[in-house]
């Protein structure tokens, strides 16, 4: 394809006549799309102002930019080289204090390869253990200064099941004993600073920076996302969510739609991979394919992912896609990788949304962004058209000629 | 998800073109070790009724588009195809295909089904041999789990025949076989009649760090080739013997006739005795195999100079490299692969997961359909294998970007007539044509679009999926529900 002139280079520009779908399930048709200082200033069907470069997308479809609300963006490159993979913080159960922020490399090819696919956001999250960190949000820029930012974690990230189970020493109750322990230590460190500070604290299950890093959990303030697909499992985490007072998600939840009117009434979001919904393990013999559809119906805030593969966001399209094959309504399978992952992590004043005030990170989309045959024509960063040229596209492109 | 250890190694082994008989009528050669018992292949079930699928596009993989057309399948074989409507025999049993698409079952030609089921479990880990890194004896059939929960998964992705091989953990990592979709509780029962076997090499990365983590060859990608180099080596003075043994045994019979007839005196001192056979080794009659071109070679290689490096060592032996399967690189040796008819199983988007990987592209496929190289795409995943028809619709976005254009009937022939050619079941299989087996996928529209799914899927006529009422494995039946209702 011949590459398209930019437009929008400077972080302002106006997108003129396209179906905008608006991140939060709405569509206007023929809408346009205004852009300054890298910010939405306006979403209207009035003529644009004078002065605005104006970038012509009648008969395209816009959208915000996708949203990855679980992976490993920037940790891993290639995940069987240890040299490259900074995923997993190893050696303890409770790292919550480990940043998956000083680990993310925005140089790594995976954010290309998404960003060509119309990801422009991703939450970057560590694996391994109980509580293995905190994950933060990186857009797709290439940029350094445009990855997580350790002093604004999104949230906790952690799992409970089957292989936590056999971490924490064999038996599920081994995790919640180790987990209660933990929280109670946290409370207790942070009534007792100065007793530590002078060595005349008692044991603790963790370091004082560790259970430092547990208090905006424990304050509300950041969200627990908790792996974890048995209905037993998921219980337990709401009841554990319950007693500590504390916000929480699910990611996974084979088995969620089994206690869907409890996790609506408490407000708890699960993170769903479409494509894995089936029995691949014990732990998920009830999984059903239109899981995210029942879960929509049930009242459950459903948000859409990419992790079912081995760090592969582009596949986030296609995951929602999917979802809507299996009855998860379209216009809210859009919504589900945008404007619900912002609203999940609290950054839906910012992103995730085609509307007043937030980023202009927007994709223009050839036609329905869901479609295998669709392309992202341009993407749309802080209002700057990105590369969307890929090392992938140049291997083809050299061997085509050859 | 973590994709399973599937591999691949290098193969090499050598030597010299197998000894050319010139003893004229040899006897039969010994029977070749078949993944498969002794006693006769089960017939399988087949529609009782004749099968009428008409009124919607009927798509053949076979060049023909037909909108409308209708699909006749009698006693499990496809009767006839075309366009229009179709004449429905007395009693045939008719669906109505009207705003629906039909095409041929389609075919995986990478699984691990069964040997490494659902749900997954430490004891059902029964693909990967890793006691010694070349294993030809062993049989993926004999490892098979009939229970597995993702061969109702795989029918509902309108897959109907699978190539089920062992892992990647051996550089020769065992038989290879085709399972057919139909129900069973035997590995024997899915088994597709005349479909021949398959031998699972790997290259590359797999096999060296499994035996190269024990301090064991192979450590390296040398010992990879040296290793595999051995043990043809061994099946091709294997062979040799074998040949010998019965160009001896012709000699002994024609002498034995010639004393019968007179025409011989009798041996002067001691009896003329038959000839002692060699011993036999299932191995390496399974090597041996190969080398005279009755087993499909399956070479997991992802990296361009691995493949170079297989296609080099088949010459020295005299053998022929059916597919590379995963073949990320394929992609950069396309024109050698298109002139020594090589096919190439692969993904569109699975990269970067180890450093055989790295230089994946998505228009492997296309670039590769362009070089006239038979590309299919398998899935080596319980997962993928449900969404074959969407990694086609992928492949052609992708080419789409760097100029490559593909049809509707190309793209099915990824999933469906290239992978039966791979699997040596061409003749039966991969396309809708009179004669071959009555295997169809109802599709609810455009298979390439991201929202379709299957709604029937038959085998040899008969339904045995309805996404309506899809059949379970028995581990799946009877597991309680908690106490709430969907």
């Amino acid at each position: 394809m011949t590459p398209l002139t930019a437009i929008c280079v400077a972080g302002a520009c106006a997108l003129v006549g396209a179906r905008v779908e608006i991140g939060d399930g709405r569509v206007l048709e023929r809408a346009n799309v205004l852009v300054r200082d890298g910010r939405i200033v306006d979403v209207t069907t009035a003529a644009p102002p004078a002065g605005l470069p104006v970038l012509d997308v009648a008969g395209k479809t816009v959208t915000p930019g996708l949203f990855e609300a679980s992976s490993n963006l920037g940790l891993v490159e290639v995940g069987a080289e240890k040299s490259s993979n900074d995923s997993v913080p190893g050696g303890a159960l409770f790292t919550p204090a480990f940043r998956a922020a000083d680990g993310f490399n925005a140089s790594s090819l995976h954010v290309e390869t998404a960003r060509e696919e119309g990801v422009t956001a991703a939450i970057v999250r560590p694996d391994g253990g109980l509580l293995s960190g905190q994950g933060g949000l990186a857009r797709l820029t290439g940029r350094a200064v445009d990855g997580p930012d350790p002093a604004r974690p999104v949230a906790l990230f952690g799992q409970v099941g089957a292989g936590a189970a056999e971490a924490a020493g064999g038996a599920r109750g081994s995790v919640w004993l180790a987990l209660r322990q933990l929280f109670d230590d946290a409370r207790w460190y942070a009534a007792n600073r100065a007793a530590v500070d002078r060595n005349a604290g008692r044991p603790l299950a963790s370091s004082p920076l560790q259970l430092q890093a547990l208090l905006p959990v424990l304050e509300g303030r950041l969200p627990l996302v908790l792996a974890a697909d048995r209905a037993s499992d998921l219980r337990a985490a709401l009841a554990f969510a319950k007693e500590q007072k504390i916000r929480l998600a699910i990611e996974g939840g084979a088995e969620a739609w089994l206690l869907a009117d409890e996790l609506a009434a408490a407000k708890v979001a699960v993170i769903v991979a479409p494509s894995a919904q089936d029995p691949s393990s014990l732990d998920r013999m009830h999984a059903r394919d239109d899981l995210a559809a029942v879960l929509h119906a049930r009242g459950v805030l459903v948000v859409l992912t990419s992790s079912a593969n081995e760090l592969n966001l582009r596949r986030l399209r296609q995951e929602a896609g999917l979802a809507v094959a299996w009855g998860l309504p379209r216009d809210v399978a859009l919504a589900a990788i945008t404007g619900a992952p912002a609203k999940l992590y609290g950054l839906d004043g910012e992103l995730g949304l085609v509307a007043k005030g937030r980023r202009a990170d927007l994709v223009i989309w050839s036609g329905d962004p869901l479609e295998h045959a669709t392309v992202a024509e341009r993407v749309l960063i802080g209002g700057i058209e990105r590369d969307t040229h890929t090392r992938q596209r140049e291997l083809a492109e050299k061997y085509l000629r050859r | 998800m973590r994709r399973p250890l599937s591999a691949a190694l290098l193969l090499a082994t050598a030597c010299a073109t197998p000894a050319s008989p010139r003893a004229p009528p040899v006897a039969p050669p010994l029977p070749i070790a078949r993944a498969s018992s002794p006693s006769p292949d089960p017939r399988p079930e087949v529609n009782e009724r004749p099968l009428l699928v008409r009124g919607g596009t009927v798509m053949t993989a076979d060049g023909a588009i037909f909108r409308p057309g209708f699909v006749l399948v009698v006693e499990g074989r496809i009767a006839a195809v075309g366009a229009g409507e179709g004449e429905a025999p007395a009693d045939a049993t008719v669906i109505d295909a009207r705003g629906k698409v039909v095409t041929p079952g389609l075919i995986d030609a990478h699984s691990h089904a069964g040997v490494y089921p659902w749900p997954s479990a430490e004891a059902h880990a029964d693909g990967n041999e890793m006691t010694a890194p070349t294993t030809p004896h062993v049989r993926a059939e004999e490892g098979f789990w009939p229970q597995d929960a993702g061969l109702s998964r795989a029918l509902s992705g309108g897959v109907t025949i699978l190539q089920v091989l062992p892992g990647s953990a051996n550089l020769v990592g065992g038989h290879s076989f085709v399972a057919h979709l139909v129900p069973g509780t035997s590995a024997r029962e899915l088994r597709l009649p005349g479909a021949p076997t398959g031998l699972k090499i790997a290259c590359g990365e797999n096999p060296k760090r499994v035996y190269g983590g024990r301090n064991t060859q192979p450590m390296t990608r040398m010992g990879n080739a040296a290793s595999f180099r051995a043990a043809f080596q061994r099946a091709a003075e294997y062979e040799r013997l074998r040949l010998r043994y019965a160009r001896d045994l012709t000699a002994w019979r024609e002498r034995a006739a010639l004393r019968e007839q007179g025409a011989l005196p009798p041996p002067p001192d001691k009896p003329d005795d038959p000839p002692e056979p060699p011993p036999r080794d299932e191995g390496l009659e399974t090597l041996a195999g190969v080398l005279r071109g009755e087993v499909l070679v399956q070479n997991h290689c992802y990296r361009a100079d691995d493949m170079h490096q297989m296609l080099d060592l088949a010459h020295e032996f005299g053998f022929r490299i059916r597919a590379f399967h995963h073949a990320l690189e394929a992609y950069k040796l396309r024109d050698r692969l298109a002139a020594e008819e090589v096919a190439i199983a692969t993904w569109v988007d699975w990269w970067g997961f180890k450093m055989e990987a790295l230089d994946a592209v998505p228009q492997n496929v296309a670039l590769l359909t362009d070089a006239n190289v038979r590309a299919i795409l398998h899935s080596d995943s319980p997962r993928e294998v449900r969404r074959l028809h969407h990694e086609a619709a992928k492949a052609r976005a992708a080419g789409r970007r760097i100029g490559l254009d593909f049809s509707d009937d190309q793209l099915l022939r990824w999933i469906t007539a290239n992978p039966a050619w791979a699997l040596g079941i061409d003749d039966q299989a991969g396309t809708l044509a009179p004669g071959k087996l009555g295997d169809l996928v109802l599709w609810s529209g455009d298979p390439f679009s991201v929202y379709t799914r299957a709604e029937q899927v038959f085998v040899n006529g008969v339904k045995r999926y309805d996404l309506r009422a899809p059949v379970r494995s028995d581990v799946e039946l009877g597991w309680p529900k908690d106490e709430v209702t969907p």
